[in-house]
């Protein structure tokens, strides 16, 4: 592999010096000569340059100017600059460094400049560029691969928002653009199945395990033996250990979830750690957590789960979210679901009419509050309500 | 992650928050821990100088009452804050160890 080398000096001899320099020290080098900034720019052009060795001092275009237009380049900005100068001046060096080379030296070279100390300088910034064009090649192949992961999750999102008695509003972010939040909402003859989880940690492993949580949340709904969302938790918790069991203190697949079955005007329900959903009452015009608690899917084997039933009217309001909504990572935050609870109570009439705008608003509150701490959202975050028609 | 030997009991204290970043290294130092459980009875885990506990260190809480119950070991929670505490109820923990209040 060979190195190209941009040498912009209007000094012939010092070109020629550094030319030979170069030659002599490092294999497989090709030099390209400029006199001027301005045909730093052209040739940047056309040859595909992996370090520049940049005179300050040029006819037409200087190398402080050459250096700074470099450095503001969308496409050239990374291309290591070793700066070159009969000044000694600190303040000129110290200019450029700030201006972003990445070294520099003084002319005339002394015998151990041009033997030892220009070579290994020259050595070493293409060997920082080649590992940056590395490091940059895999960001974007990573880049790439996240966006496919991502774009293949959203196939997992339910496909249409209208079911018979059941109008269905969803928000998700996920936090490295692949995500372990699920949540999946299905018609069937005996009612409206639907499904909320968080798998613990986040990214890729997790974006695969929200996968197989959709697998065998659907393949539940089609089991004639599962009737309850109970039944669905302990079903999940099972397939957990057969599938991924790897032995007694395993812990490699864990989520928290929320199932629910709303059929003949019934809502019932069954939690496995999932933070309180929240329930709008229109008859009561009032907002209550269902506080039910249950163990996360994939901690123990044989793990039972309770069913509770609620009987809902038209427009009933049922909402639904993931810690991440509130989490920074405190042990605090489990307690901060009220906060949750509050923003709803405070905006019910939003909640009742405008679910969709509600739903954007409490992503953008809880945001709000994240950045007074000067963060962000750092996990997961997956909303749904569900309006009873 | 310190650990104590006294008599029949071994003492866990967890010195840093039980997050994702820190949960790693406390794996390796709890699997060293667990192959000296010889004339051990039982365990104890203080929580004392915890603040903060996200899902992976949860788990990893879990993961080690397995490995001790496993060994036939008992298990038990001691110092937790109240969040803490109520988390782990949440998630019903409490129906498998002793999580003192």
């Amino acid at each position: 592999m060979s190195h190209n080398v941009l040498v912009a000096d209007d000094g012939k001899m010092n070109r020629f010096i550094i030319k030979k320099i170069l030659n002599e020290n490092i294999d497989n080098v090709r030099i390209f000569e400029a006199v001027n900034g301005l045909e730093v720019f052209d040739i940047l052009e056309e040859e595909d340059i992996d370090l520049i060795i940049l005179d300050l001092i040029m006819p037409k275009k200087n190398g402080f100017d050459t250096l700074k237009d470099l450095k503001a380049h969308k496409i050239y900005k990374d291309i290591p600059v070793i700066v070159s100068s009969t000044i000694t001046e600190i303040s000129s060096i110290e200019e450029t460094l700030e201006s972003g080379a990445v070294d520099y030296f003084t002319k005339p070279f002394s015998r151990e400049e041009i033997d030892i100390i220009l070579p290994l300088k020259v050595i070493n910034a293409i060997k920082f560029y080649e590992q940056q064009k590395t490091i940059q090649e895999l960001n974007r192949h990573i880049e790439e691969e996240l966006k496919n992961a991502s774009a293949f999750q959203n196939l997992m999102l339910p496909k249409t928002n209208e079911f018979k008695n059941i109008d269905l509003f969803i928000k998700y972010k996920q936090s490295m653009g692949i995500g372990g939040d699920f949540f999946d909402c299905v018609e069937t003859p005996e009612g409206l199945w639907f499904m909320i989880a968080d798998v613990t940690g986040h990214g890729i492993v997790a974006g695969m395990i929200s996968s197989m949580v959709k697998v065998m949340f659907r393949n539940g709904v089609n089991d004639s033996k599962i009737t309850s969302p109970s039944k669905m938790l302990e079903n999940m918790n099972t397939n957990v250990f057969d599938y991924f069991y790897t032995g007694p203190t395993d812990n490699s697949v864990v989520f928290t979830g929320f199932v629910g079955l709303i059929s003949n005007k019934k809502l019932t329900y069954s939690s496995a750690g999932q933070p309180f959903p929240l329930l709008y009452h229109e008859r009561d015009r009032e907002i209550i957590p269902l506080k039910q608690t249950g163990m996360n899917i994939g901690f123990f084997e044989g793990v039972k789960y309770v069913d509770e039933t609620i009987e809902l009217v038209k427009d009933d309001i049922l909402l639904m979210y993931t810690d991440g909504l509130f989490s920074t990572g405190k042990a605090s935050d489990f307690s901060k679901w009220p906060a949750v609870e509050k923003f709803a109570n405070e905006n019910m009439k939003v909640l009742k009419e405008k679910p969709e705008e509600f739903l954007g608003d409490i992503f953008w509150y809880f945001l709000s509050r994240h950045m007074e701490n000067d963060s962000e959202y750092t996990d997961d975050v997956a909303i749904m309500l569900l309006r009873y028609k | 992650m310190k650990i104590s030997r006294e008599g029949n009991l071994m003492k866990f204290m967890i010195q840093n928050d039980l997050i994702a970043p820190n949960v790693k290294n406390m794996n390796k130092v709890l699997m060293e821990a667990l192959d000296q459980t010889d004339g051990i009875e039982e365990v104890i885990v203080d929580l004392n100088k915890i603040e903060n506990i996200d899902s992976v260190g949860v788990s990893f809480v879990v993961s080690l009452y397995k490995n001790i119950s496993n060994e036939g070991l008992e298990f038990r929670i001691v110092n937790a804050s109240n969040d803490i505490i109520q988390l782990f109820k949440l998630m019903r923990l409490d129906e498998f160890f002793i999580i003192e209040e």
